[in-house]
């Protein structure tokens, strides 16, 4: 009898054990694929792949940046010059454009004779740069010069001011107006949300009479329980014209309403951990504060708001996490323009709002794929960094008693 | 001057204090004792209306202090507070530093500058025979105290500010028998300038520091009476039994 029941004790064990340990490993497994795959784009070249870019033999130029293909294909850099090169106008070539020049006899069947056409319209035009997939590329070195593709580099991301993924022939994977529109957005919402969230918080744990408590309380955690794309509907429907009549903006759409939405659908974590953490302050810390003549509200920012520190820094974690991490709600409301934000009134899009609006439409594997791979792990690491400086913040303070 | 008028004490529908009217004089030391729940604790904190926090409690009868009845509309329960200190049974210090627990009672009440606190701090330190132990660590949190210098700690914040009555449920009760004579020559010495009350479950020591002594059983005041007579020469039979430990 005995035995039978540290055999089953220790059965449970393990089986506890064991379930730590493939948690820990999935969370592990998760973790690498996601850097993996977001690590690869930058082992894509930063022209899209199976094209080259080819320009005149006699052209000085060697190499240019994605930025500088994409101004000349959108014809907003005109001049050779403006790229290092000579001071000539530049002449951007598609590919399809080769078919408006030769009829299909001229290309010949299966059109084998294409890249000596193409061959021949680069010698033509000596500030020509054609934009060409590989398999026509002419090989005629005397008159053609490919540029070579570099992969996209880190400063290409990270340093990137515009996020343009499916822009030819060079896509644009620029980090910044996304991370930008992400701290805005979520920063405002926590500004919005901490005190009003710690106001209600401290109203409910101490002033709030038992008939109030019990009917704020249970409508506060329904709150928390609705589906944000609901928030997003309320978002759109009320928020989003009621900010732009009353602040006399072209579009509502703006970082501004996503905060709003952000800081409301925020707040019932913030009420509910920070109320617990300080109801969870023993009445002796109270009583001692009160029997020192100190007033009610003394005794509230004196001792029960550092007593429940730690948990409060926890409601924050939690509310910045939900804050940076929320997609559905801000990608309603924000108006989704991929620039960088100038002001809060305007359209920002943040980085899981664009997760989930282009991973439908990226290829997988492909270099947009990875770019939002990418997108998640920075996500990942800016969590991560809030709730390691929460636990740090909330440890200082509770070691040295202050 | 402390005096009760046919206090009743109840929480929710438990009376917990039947009727007790008793004085306590100035400048005395006066003990309460009697068996656990017997309602010592609760009749204590009725003196700096610490009652007050819990819910569902009702209060009957009068208690006055100084011929003020501290239960009228118009006192201000934190002036009280600060007139009458509490030590509690449990040692309760904040999670702060040393130095910023025994100061707490200062800056709460606005009484003073730097130098008036720091020093302060330090005599009321003295004066809960606990400086030599942390003068040199003033800074450190008051968690790194033992319970019985925490105790003592306590009992310096609540000299802190000066009181002119001191409440004690049971100070000594977490202490080692150094630290409880060090107590209770404070108490000795704080005669002079505090009314002390004390609740303990010792009756040497409330033979040995009170001038008056209170016997509580089942929330009444069965006895109360000297000291010496207490101890001597009790008037009722279940005194006498208690005390020399008979029942309890
Ligand atoms: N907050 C409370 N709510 C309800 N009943 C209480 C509360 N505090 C005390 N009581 C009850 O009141 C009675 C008196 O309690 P009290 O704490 O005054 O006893 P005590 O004499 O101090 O005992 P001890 O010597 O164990 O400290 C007890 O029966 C107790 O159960
Ligand atoms: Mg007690």
């Amino acid at each position: 009898m005995r035995r039978l029941k540290r055999i089953a004790e220790r059965m449970v064990e393990g089986l506890l054990t064991l379930s730590g340990g493939v948690t820990s490993l999935a969370i592990l497994l998760i973790i690498i694929f996601l850097f993996k795959e977001g690590l690869g784009l930058f082992n894509s070249p930063n022209v899209e792949k199976g094209y080259s870019l080819c320009v005149n033999s006699s052209n000085e130029i060697v190499r240019l940046n994605p930025l500088q293909i994409k101004n000349i294909f959108d014809y907003e850099v005109s001049n050779w010059q403006e790229v290092g090169g000579a001071d000539e106008e530049i002449m951007p070539f598609r590919f399809d454009e080769i078919f408006s020049q030769y009829s299909d006899e001229e290309l010949g069947e299966d059109y084998a004779l294409l890249p000596q056409r193409l061959s021949e319209v680069i010698a033509k035009h000596p500030n020509i740069i054609a934009f060409l997939p590989q398999k026509y590329t002419p090989k005629d070195e005397a008159s053609v010069k490919v540029l070579p593709t570099k992969n996209i580099s880190f400063a290409d991301f990270f340093g990137g001011k515009e996020w343009l993924p499916t822009a030819t022939p060079s896509p644009l994977y620029g980090l910044l107006p996304l991370l930008l529109g992400t701290l805005w957005v979520s920063i405002f919402a926590i500004l919005i949300a901490l005190p009003l969230g710690l106001g209600v918080a401290i109203y409910l744990s101490e002033l709030a009479t038992e008939h109030a408590g019990k009917f704020l309380k249970p409508a506060i955690e329904l709150l928390a329980g609705i589906p944000s794309v609901v928030y997003g509907f309320f978002g759109l429907v009320v928020l989003v014209p009621l900010v732009q009549r009353s602040l006399n903006l072209p579009v509502g759409e703006t970082a501004f309403t996503g905060s709003l939405i952000l800081a409301i659908m925020a707040l019932p974590t913030i009420i509910t951990v920070a109320e617990d953490a300080m109801r969870n302050t023993p009445r002796a810390m109270r009583e001692a504060s009160l029997a020192l003549g100190a007033t009610h509200w003394q005794t509230i920012y004196k001792v029960v708001v550092p007593y429940a520190s730690s948990g409060i820094s926890a409601a924050v974690v939690l509310g910045v996490g939900r804050a940076i991490g929320e997609t559905m709600a801000v990608l309603m409301v924000t108006g989704n323009a991929a620039a960088m934000p100038r002001s809060l009134f305007e359209s920002v899009r943040t980085i899981p709002a664009t997760i989930a609006a282009e991973l439908g439409e990226a290829p997988a594997g492909g270099a947009h794929y990875q770019s939002l791979f990418l997108l998640g792990c920075i996500l990942f690491v800016i969590t991560m960094m809030v709730s390691i400086s929460a636990e740090v913040i909330s440890k200082r303070q509770y070691s040295k008693g202050v | 001057m402390i005096e009760a008028k046919n206090v009743n004490f109840y929480y929710g529908n438990f009376h917990a204090l039947k009727n007790i009217s008793m004085q306590m004089e100035a400048n005395t030391v006066t003990a309460f004792i009697g068996p656990s729940g017997c309602g010592k604790s609760t009749f204590l904190r009725i003196l700096n209306r610490m009652n007050d926090l819990i819910d569902d409690t009702h209060l009957a009868g009068e208690c006055l202090i100084d011929g003020q009845n501290i239960y009228d509309k118009s006192v201000q329960v934190d002036e009280l507070r600060k007139k009458v200190g509490m030590v509690f049974q449990k040692p309760n210090p904040f999670p702060k530093s040393i130095f910023e627990n025994v100061a707490y009672g200062l800056r709460v009440n606005s009484m003073g500058d730097k130098s008036f606190i720091a020093g302060r701090v330090e005599e009321s330190l003295r004066g809960a025979a606990l400086w030599e132990e942390v003068k040199d660590k003033l800074k450190k949190s008051a968690f790194e105290l033992s319970g019985g210098q925490q105790q003592r700690l306590c009992i310096a914040r609540a000299l802190a500010i000066s009181p002119s009555i001191l409440l004690m449920d049971e100070p000594a009760s977490a202490l080692d028998p150094i630290s409880t004579s060090k107590i209770e020559e404070l108490m000795y010495a704080l005669k002079q300038k505090y009314t002390i009350v004390i609740v303990t479950h010792n009756m040497q020591q409330a033979a040995r520091v009170s001038d008056k002594t209170g016997f509580f059983m089942l929330g009444e005041l069965v006895e109360y009476c000297d000291t010496k007579k207490m101890f001597l020469n009790p008037d009722k039979a279940q005194t006498q039994n208690y005390i020399t430990g008979k029942f309890g």
